[in-house]
C-alpha cells in the first residue's frame, strides 16, 4: 500500500495534466506515491490523451471517469471515495509542485508530532508562487496565524486552496464531501468546514513558495462566482457575525469585486459595471479607498 | 522496508564527514539518507550522531514514523553510525569506558527504533580500501580499513544484536570496497592516513617533551596539513607502509610546529 495518494480533478487539459504529473514524479520525498485521476467527462480524444499519460508513468496511477462532465465538486467526491493511503495531497491540472514541496511538508508532521501535536487534526498548506498567464510569479505567502476562519473568508493573508494541501486522509474525511451546489469555491467551504470542526492550517517553518498556480479568469463565470460566494456566507452565516458588521460588509464587497473582475476579464463591461456597484453599495468607505488606491497608482 | 545502516569504518568516515548522500551512492542507488530535518537542518545530513544524544524529546520513535512514511518500495533509507565499529582495537588508543559506552548507546538506539518500527530486513555495511593501499600488512593490522577485519567486525555486530533480540536471518553484512576511481576515495583515504599518523604524531610529540591536549584536536590538525597537501597537488603513493608512514608522520609534525603563529 502507497503512503500517499495524490488527487487529481482533470478536465479537457491533458498538457496541463502533463505538467503536473511531471511535478509529482519530481518529488524529491522518498515514500510511496499514487496517483489517482478522476476525469470529469473530458472528449474523448482528451481522454485518450489522459490515458496515454497516465499510462507512462513510472509511479502508480489509478485512472476513473465520470461518462458526462458533472462539475468538481462531486469529481473531488470521487477522489475522496478513491483514498487508500493514510495520507493525501491534491493537485488540480495544470497546477506545479515544486520538488521539496511534500518532503518539507512531512518534515512539518514530524515537528508536530515533536511538539506531541495529534497531527490529525492538522493541514499542512505552504506558500506559493501565484502566476497570471503572461506574467511573472509572485509569491504568496500563507500566514496560517491566529482566526483562521476570518482569514480564508478575506482570502488575503490565507487562501483555500487544496492543491497547497498535504494531510493525513482520516482528516479528509472527517472534513466531510464537496458541496456539490458549488462549482467554485467548493475548496473554500472544504476549508471552514476543516477549521470550525476543530483543525488548523499550518505551513512548513523556513520554506519559500512549494508549488506554483497557474490563474486565469478566462471562461469563469461572474454570476457563478457571485452565487457561491452568497451560499458559503448564508452556509456559515452564525460563524461570521461574530467578526461583526463592518467584516460582513467587507466579505460582500470582496465577492462583488470578484465576480466584477471575473466579468471585466471575460469582456463583460454591464456586469462588471453592475458588480462594481454593487459592491460600492456593500461598503462605500472602502470602494472609494480602492478608487483611491488604483489611481494613485495609474499617477505613478 | 529494508534498512541500511553503515557501521564503519570509523577511521574512514571521520574527522572529514562525508555527505549522506555520497554514503548512499556509494552503496546503492535505491538508498537514500534518512534524514530528519524536522529536528535541525543537519540532522541526518551526513551521520546519525543525533539519534545517540541523551535528549528528553521522543526523536527515536518520531524518527521511526518518518522512516515508515517516507520509505517504501521506491527507496531504501540508510543510517550512518560508525559509533557501532567503535572499539579499543582501532590506531588511536581510546578511553575503554567511553568507547563502550557509546557503542551500546548505539546498539540500544537501534532496538529502541527497531521497537517502534520493525525493518523486514537489514544489511549492515562497511566502507573499505582496497587491499592494494597496504603495502606491507601495517593497514590490516591497524583496524578495520580492509574487507576481511571490517566482516569479521560487522559478524561481531550481527551476533551482538542477534543476542538482543533480534532475528539473525533478516540480517545481512556486506563490506563495500571503495574503488580508486570514486570521487569519494580521497577523502576516505585522507581521513584513514590522518587516523594512521595521528598516533606517530602524538608518539613524537612526547619525544619533543610535547603532548596534544586532545586526540580528536590533533587528528583534525592532521588532517589539514593533508588536505593543505592535496590543495597544492601533492597526492599519495598508491600503497603505503609502515616505513612510509613513519616517515610522512616526520613531515607532518614539522608543519605543526612550524605552522603555529609565534603570538599564537
Amino acid at each position: 500500500m502507497s503512503r500517499l495518494d495524490v488527487l487529481m480533478p482533470h478536465f479537457r487539459d491533458p498538457e496541463g495534466l502533463a505538467l503536473s504529473l511531471a511535478s509529482v514524479a519530481g518529488q524529491s520525498w522518498t515514500g510511496d506515491i499514487r496517483i489517482i485521476i478522476v476525469d470529469d467527462g473530458s472528449p474523448g480524444a482528451d481522454f485518450r490523451a489522459v490515458e496515454a499519460l497516465a499510462a507512462a508513468q513510472e509511479l502508480p496511477v489509478v485512472l476513473e471517469r465520470n461518462t458526462v462532465n458533472r462539475g468538481r465538486p462531486y469529481t473531488r467526491n470521487r477522489l475522496l471515495d478513491a483514498i487508500d493511503s493514510p495520507y493525501v495531497a491534491w493537485l488540480d491540472a495544470g497546477d506545479v509542485w515544486y520538488p521539496a514541496k511534500i518532503e518539507k511538508q512531512f518534515e512539518q508532521f514530524s515537528r508536530l508530532r515533536l511538539a506531541g501535536e495529534d497531527i490529525t487534526r492538522y493541514w499542512i498548506t505552504c506558500h506559493y508562487d501565484w502566476q497570471w498567464t503572461g506574467r511573472k510569479p509572485r509569491l504568496i505567502h500563507q500566514d496560517t496565524g491566529e482566526r483562521q476562519v476570518r482569514e480564508l473568508m478575506l482570502g488575503r493573508k490565507l487562501r483555500a486552496y487544496l492543491w497547497t494541501l498535504l494531510g493525513t486522509a482520516e482528516s479528509f474525511r472527517a472534513a466531510g464531501r464537496f458541496d456539490e451546489r458549488l462549482p467554485r469555491l467548493q475548496d473554500l467551504d472544504y476549508f471552514l468546514r476543516f477549521v470550525l470542526g476543530g483543525g488548523t492550517l499550518t505551513v512548513p517553518e523556513k520554506t519559500r513558495a512549494l508549488c506554483l498556480y497557474h490563474k486565469s479568469d478566462l471562461g469563469r463565470n461572474a454570476r457563478e462566482i457571485r452565487r457561491c460566494n452568497r451560499l458559503i456566507r448564508d452556509k456559515y452565516n452564525p460563524h461570521l457575525r461574530i467578526y461583526g458588521p463592518a467584516f460582513l460588509r467587507t466579505i460582500r464587497y470582496n465577492a462583488d469585486m470578484l465576480a466584477a473582475r471575473f466579468a471585466g476579464n471575460n469582456g463583460e463591461r454591464l456586469k462588471q459595471l453592475y458588480y462594481m456597484g454593487s459592491a460600492v453599495a456593500d461598503h462605500p468607505k472602502r470602494a472609494v479607498g480602492a478608487m483611491r488606491h488604483h489611481l494613485l497608482r495609474a499617477g505613478k | 522496508m529494508r534498512l541500511h545502516i553503515l557501521a564503519g569504518c570509523r577511521d574512514l568516515l571521520r574527522p572529514r564527514l562525508l555527505p549522506g548522500e555520497q554514503v548512499a551512492g556509494l552503496i546503492g542507488p535505491a538508498i537514500r539518507p534518512a534524514t530528519a530535518f524536522w529536528l535541525s537542518s543537519r540532522c541526518g545530513r551526513f551521520y546519525h550522531d543525533f539519534l545517540l544524544d541523551e535528549a528528553s524529546d521522543r526523536r527515536i520513535e518520531i524518527f521511526a514514523a518518518s522512516l515508515r512514511d517516507s520509505f517504501g518500495t521506491r527507496f531504501e533509507p540508510l543510517l550512518v553510525l560508525p559509533e557501532l565499529f567503535a572499539a579499543a582495537t582501532g590506531a588511536i588508543s581510546r578511553e575503554n569506558g567511553t568507547e563502550n559506552g557509546t557503542r551500546r548507546r548505539a546498539l540500544d538506539m537501534l532496538l529502541e527504533l527497531w521497537g517502534h518500527h520493525p525493518a523486514e530486513q537489514i544489511r549492515l555495511h562497511a566502507l573499505v580500501l582496497p587491499e592494494g593501499v597496504d603495502a606491507d600488512g601495517s593497514w590490516a593490522a591497524a583496524g578495520e580499513l580492509l574487507a576481511p577485519r571490517a566482516l569479521s567486525r560487522l559478524d561481531g555486530l550481527r551476533i551482538s544484536l542477534a543476542a538482543s533480540g533480534l532475528d539473525p536471518d533478516r540480517m545481512k553484512i556486506q563490506a563495500i570496497e571503495v574503488r580508486r576511481d570514486q570521487p569519494e576515495f580521497e577523502l576516505l583515504l585522507r581521513n584513514a592516513i590522518a587516523c594512521q599518523l595521528t598516533p606517530r604524531v602524538h608518539a613524537r610529540l612526547a619525544e619533543e617533551g610535547l603532548a596534544a591536549v586532545e586526540i580528536a584536536e590533533l587528528q583534525i590538525a592532521v588532517l589539514g596539513v593533508l588536505e593543505g597537501w592535496r590543495r597544492s597537488g601533492i597526492a599519495f603513493a598508491p600503497a603505503l607502509g609502515a616505513g612510509d608512514l613513519d616517515r610522512l608522520a616526520g613531515h607532518v609534525m614539522k608543519r605543526l610546529i612550524e605552522d603555529v603563529p609565534a603570538n599564537a
